[in-house]
């Protein structure tokens, strides 16, 4: 059964549809990725399942149950738009922001410190955030995000302006996260973190689900029977029923049709005497199937 | 479990603790205060003394226009035409010249000449003198001694009454225009309070994590009561001070008093015979008005009115752009403004039509009804004040919160009255 499902969720805005029957679930333990162009629909999605907003029509489920307004104390949120008091201290503000979400003060006060001692920014805690450098208060919304241990972490846009050591920390965090049993959804633009993060994926575009699936099954549905064929040496004759698409320098890639396969190919560049160094098969990068796809909506 | 006193504290905790909260507190007393005696003493001291030759070829009114502090009238017998030429050189303001021809019974003729304009009093105050010495004249035409034109000119004294009570308007104005003064004041600085923090939450992107947590109404809630309860704070401490004020004047009074009796001989620290007059009789005055009435009545028309605005600012805060701009607060502050007005209109005729009505409309009652509560006015009219005041909070803060609700994720310009509107229909 999966974690949190969306039924067919339509939401209108006057006269914008900005979800239109949208469906989709997210397995527990996973981490999903939510992609999507600018005003594609997601961040409705997301305040859909946070509960800020209510669907015109559709069902959400979370663990089972269907969505209801406390269920929000299960989840964490960090929105695109990032914001905390500036005038607050760090500590304080961390508290407040987990008594909101249902913690006692006492625990909430001992969650605070074990998390910034985890983050090393133990020594800010008496600081305000108007104080703190930028990647500090990103590190502050992070914790304020998870504090509270949430089953289902929303993270919209988590890496965007992040330095290179933060954003490595707080992936380790996620993935740790998950281990403890968090379900991770992801919304971003940038494809080559999904690729190495989630598992499975939804691409929306103008209130639909162009695309969702795992993102190995969507590789493949997408994947061109293109082979690279790196080779030493003088090339000899071609097989000629396989189309050379490309020839740079040593490469040459090449297509497969109909019914033969890689190992087809493979075989007759053998028997035509190509000194074959390396043999792969070219999968579309997620990039490449998000622009395709955004493209061919447009046509 | 709500989460609205959650909320509420921070509201309260973190602005509690600010200078702003420290210095309002502490100087309002003090500006109020201005507010209340500046005017008078500018009236008193504003002006400079204006003199005035004059010039009486009819010989009836030499020695019969009064000086008065502001106004000094000197004769003389020279020629007018190089008076005009002189005045200023000797010290005038202008010359007033009366011809020989000049009758009482036609009064025309009389001219006043300065390079200046002549100022609204000053020609007032003129023109009144002359008059009254032309009466005065008319009068002993047709027999009428000075005795019993003085007898005649005897000014009545009005006490006024109200039901049982012995009534004081000076009493009543003052207190009256304070607490309607003090209402004004606050209504604008915590309705402000509540918009800049809405303005805050959305600027700061923080608005989206809260929301994620709690219901905008919640949180449009929990800030609109942590900043009454900030109000009630301030009035506290305000009530206290006063208090400690009245009490210590009366230490004074009543020690020097006491002082005098043994004859203290260093004579040191004595108050002045006026303070312990002005303790005495504010201490009369105030025994004149409706004292638990105005203290129950300003809090609870305060926190009344506040409800009100305050919703509505949170509203203009949440439909503002995002970069800060308070450019909507005029919606709100407008008839705050105009209440006053109305409220010094009630202070002359606080029984008027006009009076009545502004003093029960939810959007005016607040600032209007706590200026008429120093004038005794019919418990029917306050308690209806107070019902209506109730719905029409009751009803605002609906209204608002469907429009801060959609507002504080609304990011970038700032949105319409039209759109407002639409929001409202959602």
């Amino acid at each position: 059964m999966p974690f949190l499902s969306l039924q067919n969720i339509h939401k209108n805005f006057a006269a914008t549809h900005a979800l239109d029957g949208v469906s989709f679930d997210v397995e527990q333990q996973s981490v999903f990725g939510m992609l999507g162009p600018n005003g594609a629909g997601k961040t409705t999605a997301i305040r859909i399942i946070t509960t800020i907003l209510k669907p015109d029509s559709g069902e959400v489920i979370f663990n089972g149950h269907r969505l209801r307004e406390n269920h929000v104390e299960e989840m964490g949120y960090m929105p695109e738009e990032r914001g905390l008091y500036k005038k607050m201290k760090v500590w304080e503000q961390l508290v407040y922001l987990a008594q909101l979400k249902g913690l006692t003060q006492r625990d909430a006060k001992k969650k605070v410190f074990e998390w910034m001692e985890k983050f090393g920014i133990r020594d800010w805690w008496n600081k305000k955030i108007q104080e703190l450098s930028k990647g500090m208060s990103q590190k502050v919304q992070f914790i304020a995000t998870i504090l509270h241990e949430p089953k289902l972490i929303i993270l919209d846009e988590p890496f965007s302006g992040l330095d290179p050591v933060n954003s490595r920390l707080i992936e380790e965090v996620i993935q740790e996260l998950r281990e403890k049993g968090a379900t991770i959804i992801f919304s971003t633009h940038r494809m080559e973190q999904v690729e190495e993060i989630c598992e499975s994926i939804i691409l929306i575009n103008k209130g639909h689900v162009v695309l969702n699936g795992r993102v190995a099954d969507i590789k493949q549905q997408f994947k061109k029977h293109e082979y690279r064929v790196h080779y030493a040496g003088t090339l000899p004759r071609l097989p000629e029923h396989f189309p050379l698409i490309r020839q740079v320098d040593h490469v040459l890639v090449m297509k497969v049709d109909g019914l033969s396969t890689g190992n087809d190919l493979l075989r007759e560049l053998i028997n035509h005497e190509v000194q074959v160094i390396s043999f792969n098969e070219i999968l579309p990068t997620l990039n490449e199937i998000f622009i395709g796809q955004v493209e061919e909506q447009k046509s | 479990m709500s989460k609205i006193p959650i909320i509420i504290r921070r509201e309260y905790t973190t602005r509690v603790r600010s200078r702003v909260f420290l210095i309002v507190t502490f100087l309002m007393p003090l500006i109020l205060a201005g507010f209340t005696f500046v005017p008078v003493l500018i009236f008193k001291y504003g002006g400079d003394v204006d003199k005035v030759a004059v010039i009486d070829q009819s010989k009836m009114f030499e020695g019969k226009l009064e000086s008065s502090e502001r106004l000094i009238f000197g004769f003389y017998n020279s020629d007018y035409d190089s008076m005009k030429k002189r005045y200023a050189d000797k010290g005038f303001t202008g010359v007033l010249f009366i011809p020989g021809s000049f009758q009482a019974d036609h009064p025309g003729g009389i001219e006043y000449f300065s390079n200046d304009q002549l100022g609204l009093g000053t020609e007032s105050v003129i023109t009144d003198q002359l008059t009254k010495v032309v009466t005065r004249l008319r009068l002993e035409k047709v027999s009428v001694t000075p005795e019993i034109i003085e007898q005649l000119s005897e000014p009545v004294r009005l006490n006024t009454v109200i039901g049982e009570k012995k009534g004081n308007t000076g009493a009543a104005a003052a207190v009256g225009y304070i607490s309607g003064f003090l209402l004004y004041f606050l209504l604008i600085i915590y309705g402000t309070q509540v918009m800049r923090g809405v303005i805050e939450e959305k600027s700061s992107r923080i608005a989206e994590v809260i929301v994620s947590s709690v219901k905008p109404f919640e949180l449009m809630l929990g800030k609109i009561i942590g900043i009454a309860l900030l109000g009630l704070t301030q009035f506290a401490v305000w009530i206290l001070m006063g208090f400690i004020t009245v009490s210590v004047l009366h230490g004074i009074v009543g020690d020097t008093s006491a002082m005098q009796q043994v004859q203290n001989p260093g004579g040191m620290n004595s108050p002045s015979p006026g303070l312990i007059n002005a303790v005495s009789i504010l201490n009369e005055s105030l025994n004149t008005l409706p004292l638990a009435l105005i203290i129950f009545g300003t809090i609870f028309f305060f926190l009344g009115g506040y409800l009100l605005y305050a919703s509505v600012f949170a509203a203009l805060g949440a439909a503002s752009g995002d970069e800060g701009d308070q450019s909507l607060t005029f919606i709100a502050t407008t008839p705050i403004i105009i209440s006053f007005f109305l409220a010094i209109n009630a202070m002359n005729a606080p029984n008027s039509r006009l009076s009545v009505f502004s003093s029960l409309f939810p959007f005016s009652s607040p600032i209007v009804m706590t200026t008429r509560l120093a004038y005794n006015p019919p418990m029917w009219q306050v308690l209806l004040s107070m019902v209506f005041l109730i719905l029409g909070f009751i009803f605002m803060v609906g209204v608002a919160g469907k429009i801060y609700r959609t507002g504080i994720l609304m990011y970038g310009k700032k949105s319409s009255l039209k759109e407002m509107i639409k929001w409202v229909r959602y």
